[in-house]
């Protein structure tokens, strides 16, 4: 069965390079582009995406409310996250991975990375 | 340089949102999933992801470091030499081959790819041993024996005999090209390596040195620095530091590094006589951006070249976050290009 990656991710030219990456190596791919369009789509999922690549700076509700969403709602743990984000200040690392975040990759990123990270996170 | 830190993360944090696009958009042209490229196209976009590499180096160094002491010192020593060092990059070939002795692996690949999609000549080999057997031949990198080469060498936590190795070398790379030090590590439980050791002292430092590296390499904030030192407490480097004056706590074992609480001290100095005796946890755990402990590690050895303390790449800018290829292939090709203008 294919593997569902959910792309949170408000910067449309980004979003659009991760979703034609992973469509092309051939993963069911869903994104959104705010925080609050990423809570609602785990939320009323009937299945959780296998993973999450998370932006931070998102309008409506950041990366870390998201995180902390999953962590209010037990699905932290059921669910990796990968935080893809331009912020790559050591308190924002901390504060991602204190919040859940199994990766972080600070953009700039090559796509081949970000698919060699999910696929390790997946393992 | 001015502004809070916050304002400075947000210049950077803009910075980074568009040369991800630059970036990934080329790498997906370079790897041809959106049609053949001719050659002269490629080499245009190869002069792209170098020049892209180049901005995400300097955004890395001028907003992202520790402190405004912090800034102005790279302001000086980096950023400057940078505008030269333009030109050079321009022409790869300058530096090419460029050998990457890293411990094989996914990462490593990726960091190939980015040097490769800047238009450099890049090989990889699994050791020192692997390099000599390469360029011993008979292989197609015999007709490089002699030539200039760059070695990017990843000492992890070194002992003294990876030390002598990398002196070996330092002694045949002389004359033909240079060697830059990085030092990588990875926790299982984080699936991204991140910096192991700062640099590399060596025992016959003077006083001079040990306060240049600790207040301007190593520590941001050095203001009452407290070190901690595993090694022979009777050797010539302890003694350093107590000519310092700097209060040293002895941390003689594994068992002794692992009890270390955040604050205690603000920079461990171990012998590399000491790293194998050492469990590699028990120095990774003082890496992780996860941890509340942070603290950056030099190793007292011999040195691979006449300096008394040779910085390994990127030193400061990966000690609390963990790597990503972009970045650390950014850093290695400034490092490199530093390097020669400095030659």
């Amino acid at each position: 069965m294919t593997d569902q990656i959910l792309i949170a991710e408000d910067d449309q030219n980004v979003n659009e390079i991760l979703v034609y990456r992973l469509e092309t190596d051939g993963y069911d791919v869903v994104s959104v582009e705010d925080g609050e369009a990423c809570w609602e789509y785990i939320r009323d999922a009937e299945a959780l995406p296998d993973i999450l690549l998370l932006d931070l700076m998102m309008p409506k509700i950041d990366g870390f409310g998201v995180l902390r969403r999953l962590q209010e709602h037990g699905l932290d743990d059921k669910m990796p996250v990968i935080i893809v984000s331009g912020r790559g200040l050591e308190q924002d690392v901390v504060k991602g991975f204190e919040l859940g975040a199994d990766d972080y990759v600070t953009k700039p990123f090559s796509p081949s990375e970000v698919v060699a990270r999910l696929k390790r996170t997946l393992r | 340089m001015n502004g809070t830190e916050e304002e400075r993360a947000m210049i950077a944090y803009e910075f980074r949102r568009h040369l991800a696009v630059v970036l990934a958009n080329s790498e997906l042209l370079l790897e041809e999933s959106m049609g053949p490229l001719t050659d002269d196209q490629r080499e245009a976009l190869e002069e792209v992801v170098a020049t892209a590499g180049e901005v995400t180096a300097l955004t890395a160094h001028a907003f992202e470091t520790e402190d405004i002491e912090a800034v102005t010192q790279i302001d000086e020593e980096s950023i400057e030499p940078m505008t030269e060092t333009t030109s050079s990059l321009d022409d790869p070939e300058e530096f090419d081959p460029i050998v990457l002795t890293l411990d094989a692996g996914e990462f490593t690949d990726l960091v190939a790819d980015q040097i490769e999609r800047a238009g450099h000549d890049v090989r990889v080999v699994d050791d020192l041993h692997g390099l000599a057997e390469s360029e011993a031949g008979p292989s197609s990198v015999e007709s490089d024996r002699g030539e200039d080469r760059h070695v990017v060498f990843d000492c992890g936590f070194p002992t003294k005999r990876d030390l002598e190795q990398i002196s070996t070398l330092t002694d045949e790379t002389g004359s033909a090209g240079s060697v830059t030090l990085a030092s990588t590590v990875e926790d299982q439980a984080i699936p991204s390596p991140f910096v192991g050791i700062a640099g590399i002292v060596s025992p016959a430092a003077d006083e001079a040195t040990v306060d240049e590296l600790v207040n301007e390499q190593v520590v941001s904030d050095s203001t009452g620095v407290r070190v901690g030192f595993t090694g022979d407490a009777d050797g010539p480097f302890a003694a350093t530091l107590e000519d310092a004056s700097y209060p040293v706590d002895h941390y003689p074992t594994t068992a002794e590094l692992e009890v270390l609480e955040a604050g205690e001290i603000d920079v461990l100095f171990v012998e590399a006589d000491m790293v194998g005796e050492i469990d590699d946890t028990a120095l990774t755990r003082l890496r992780l951006p996860t941890d509340t402990i942070q603290i950056p590690i030099a190793i007292v050895g011999p040195s691979p070249t006449n300096d008394q303390w040779i910085p390994t790449c990127g030193n400061r800018l990966f000690a609390r976050k963990p790597i990503t290829a972009v970045d650390f292939a950014a850093e290695i090709l400034l490092t490199i290009s530093m390097g020669e203008e400095h030659d």
